[in-house]
């Protein structure tokens, strides 16, 4: 089965769509509530929808963030203030329905069961998911005849994945539940842009493939480059996002919180021979270095991006749509490849760029944590053990 | 001895000969931590020549009791929008850096060590380089100009 | 009419057993035909009566030679009822695991295992109790399913409250040793396939018995403690990943679906073949 890639929507949700359908990049769409009203996507393209995903965004069921308010079937509008038992009790089935024919009334590639976002590991996560959201909705697809696969959402976070009897619950019981897939979110507690800690990889390996091999979808949503990493368990889609909180799940985008003012980031440019998203001062001292340009990945965007005249600000689509671009193009050729095959070629991509920060070091280049390549020499080391551990190596 | 804290450091710092030349004196100023750049520099040092705020040379510190490595990184930073650009560990601590000198020397950062007695260690010394990022070096000659104007 | 009038009807060729709360005789009707076997129980014990219930009623959907079919259930006056069930010839698989030595054989009556269960898996019925007993193996080796009595539809509430689950603790997979309802599926019936194929293939001992820990066997189920030499020598190899992936203590690590398993069988079974 051919890798997918779907955009994870968000704020700027125009750009995505742009991208899928002007620069016919990825496969498909997560369309995302939070931050576009329903009638939005009631109007949107029937053959975008028919390739897309609905992410319910149930996260926070007592909080209709955005444009959540929008949608009749979100549990506190549903509920008309949300509340645990009384939702359970009395409106859930009702919340149910509508979900599932506002979701079988699009026409997607997918339906999805949504889910309500824990922290920390309780002990309770399976019974409060099944009670609140994941029964009511299994009888409501039965009755509504679904003919789509039916992906159940998940938020996990890094303690609940690095500890391996919660793990071993949760995947029991998915697997053991009327589903056709899992719609995956990590929650990462780490700062750093990409992701460097090698148990919480290699844990996400192991999950998507324990999953494939009970014979369920697996789509991983809220990802950066490290996608490509985790293209190795064969997951049936991956996502690409443009803004930082579109490719690392933050639940602040959900909550209520007091605004403070915020100082907006550099803008970083994705490049593919670093695989990594390299902040903007340091493009210049690149430029410098390679004037015909070959460290940098050839597209339209950077094209314009590279004009004297161009302002470069995080808010620029131009960064976005050539990240799109560029990532897809890694993630299509990974695609193209199975196994043992798909490994050689993602050790080979990483140790390139390996090399080329080496290049770039001994030219005296010093990149801080998050434009640097620490994170390879890591990524390297979970794919090495992971194809170890599926006789790859 | 090593230093308590980062603090100790750039006070003990700023009150040697080396620090004292840099901004003392006439055309010279100095900002502490200043804002809206690429990193934020624990001492950046202005020097315009001849009384001119655009033909100004800049100095950045970035101070560190022992985490060479990551200082190193800032300090490259500070390239972006400053001529000269240092690191400044504890002596304590700096056998380590100076076992990288080449990292320094490579990268064209200065690197010295400053014991708790205000004894200044020379390590490397940086040449003169144009700053690699003309949006940030613009932003630090908005910055100076209040200042030439004071 | 009572018990004892409607036994009157009947001759009694040998009893099965006698547990007090449930009786099972061998007898021939004395108005001719073939024996049956008859379940005598008393239906004012409500856990035993629900699950005579169960058992009829699941019995009655199947239609095949890998369980015996329900003739008969009747409710006596006196709080007793009656099962007349159909004798198939056969001996329970605890009195002849010498009859399967060999890995071919062993194989060929895991597959009609499952073949015979996934007619129930297949309603999201879970058996739950496969121990050797209530495994009957006929003259050609053929086996039938009996004691539908605890199986778990997965929509229908539990039928007794013990603090393990209806159970037969020595053979009983980890997830029904601690009583984890949710996980209690047709990966379950899979352990418990798995530990009677492992005692088969050990000549009958139970692998999770005297196993050096000092634990009785539930709990070296539970800790994962068996011995597998057998399942190591070259002669039950090529069998050894099928039987560890039944015996995987987490659900989620078996078989996913009937197909998978069967798959896995026959890629055993040609690799018998072909050596």
């Amino acid at each position: 089965m051919k890798l997918k890639v779907f955009h994870q929507l968000g704020f700027r949700y125009n750009w995505n769509i742009d991208s899928l359908v002007d620069d016919d990049c990825g496969d498909g769409l997560i369309i995302a509530p939070r931050y576009m009203p329903r009638d939005i996507v009631d109007k949107m393209d029937p053959a975008i929808l028919q390739a897309s995903m609905f992410d319910p965004q149930f996260f926070l069921p007592a909080t209709p963030k955005g444009k959540l308010e929008t949608y009749d079937f979100f549990p506190d509008v549903t509920a008309n203030g949300f509340e645990t038992v009384d939702f359970a009790d009395n409106h859930a089935s009702d919340c149910a329905h509508k979900c599932i024919e506002y979701q079988n009334g699009l026409g997607l590639a997918y339906v999805t069961i949504p889910t309500r976002y824990f922290p920390g590991t309780p002990s309770s996560f399976i019974d409060q998911q099944s009670n609140t959201f994941v029964n009511n909705f299994i009888t409501e697809i039965e009755k509504h005849v679904v003919d789509k696969p039916v992906l159940l959402q998940l938020v996990l976070n890094e303690l609940m994945i690095k500890d391996e009897d919660y793990m071993s619950d949760i995947l029991n019981w998915v697997t053991g539940t009327k589903i056709d897939g899992i719609y995956l979110i990590v929650e990462r507690s780490s700062i750093s842009k990409q992701v460097k800690d090698s148990e919480l990889l290699l844990a996400l390996l192991d999950i998507t493939t324990a999953l494939k091999e009970n014979g369920l979808i697996v789509v991983i949503g809220y990802l950066n480059a490290e996608s490509l990493l985790l293209s190795l368990a064969n997951p049936d889609v991956v996502t690409i996002g443009a803004y930082e909180n579109m490719r690392s799940f933050d639940i602040k985008v959900f909550q209520e919180v007091e605004k403070t003012p915020m100082h907006g980031p550099n803008p970083r440019l994705y490049m593919s021979q670093l695989m990594q998203w390299v902040e903007y001062p340091y493009i210049g001292l690149l430029r410098k270095l390679y004037p015909a340009g070959e460290i940098f990945d050839s597209t339209k965007y950077r094209a314009e991006m590279f004009e004297k005249t161009f302002n470069w600000h995080f808010g620029k689509p131009q960064l976005y749509k050539h990240h799109f671009v560029v990532i897809t193009d890694q993630l299509k050729s990974l695609g193209e490849l199975t196994g043992k095959d798909r490994f050689n070629l993602f050790s080979d991509m990483t140790m390139s760029a390996i090399e080329r920060y080496n290049q770039l070091s001994a030219q005296g280049i010093v990149f801080d944590s998050n434009s640097d390549g620490s994170h390879l020499y890591i990524w390297l080391t979970v794919a090495n053990l992971y194809a170890t551990k599926m006789g790859w190596r | 001895m090593p230093y308590e804290s980062e603090q100790a450091l750039f006070d003990v710092a700023l009150q040697t000969p080396f620090f004292k030349k840099l901004v003392a004196g006439e055309n010279r100023a100095q900002i502490v931590e200043p804002k809206g750049l690429f990193g934020i520099p624990d001492l950046l040092t202005i020097h315009a020549k001849r009384n001119n705020v655009n033909k100004i040379t800049t100095t950045s510190f970035e101070m560190k009791l022992k985490n060479w490595k990551r200082a190193l990184a800032q300090a490259f930073k500070y390239k972006a929008f400053s001529e000269f650009s240092y690191v400044v560990i504890d002596h304590h601590y700096a056998m380590p850096a100076i076992k990288n000198i080449s990292k320094f020397q490579l990268a064209n950062i200065g690197l010295l060590s400053i014991d708790t007695k205000g004894r200044i260690y020379r390590h490397v010394t940086p040449v003169k380089e144009e700053p690699y990022c003309e949006s940030f070096r613009q932003q630090l000659l908005n910055l100076v100009q209040p200042l030439s104007q004071s | 009419m009572t018990v004892e009038e409607f036994l009157n009807n009947f001759t009694l060729i040998k009893p099965f057993k006698d547990t007090g709360q449930k009786k099972v005789y061998l007898l021939g009707p004395k108005a001719g035909g073939d024996p049956v076997i008859l379940k005598i129980g008393k239906s004012s014990s409500p856990a035993l009566f629900k699950r005579a219930q169960r058992e009829v009623e699941v019995q009655r959907t199947l239609d095949s030679g890998y369980y015996p079919k329900n003739i008969n259930f009747i409710l006596f006056d006196g709080n007793q009822f009656v099962i007349v069930e159909e004798y198939i010839e056969s001996d329970a698989l605890s009195n002849c695991f010498d009859r399967f030595t060999e890995p071919l054989d062993i194989l060929i009556l895991l597959r009609h295992l499952i073949s015979g269960l996934d007619l129930i898996w297949k309603s999201r019925i879970t058996h739950r109790d496969l121990k050797p007993d209530n495994i009957l193996i006929k003259p050609d080796k053929t086996p039938v399913i009996i004691d539908l009595g605890i199986v778990l539809a997965e929509d229908k509430t539990m039928l007794t409250s013990f603090p393990c689950g209806p159970c037969t603790p020595a053979y009983a997979a980890p997830e029904q040793l601690k009583y984890r309802r949710a996980e209690i599926d047709h990966r379950t019936d899979q352990f418990i396939l798995g530990i009677d194929m492992l005692q088969l293939i050990a000549g009958g001992k139970h692998p999770f018995d005297n196993v050096g820990s000092g634990l009785p066997i539930p709990e070296n189920i539970l800790f994962g403690n068996l011995v597998k030499d057998n399942l190591d020598s070259d002669k039950f190899k090529p069998m050894s990943g099928l039987i560890m992936k039944l015996l995987a203590p987490e659900p989620y690590k078996r078989f996913s679906n009937t197909d998978a398993l069967k798959n896995v069988i026959e890629k055993c079974i040609g690799a018998y073949d072909e050596a």
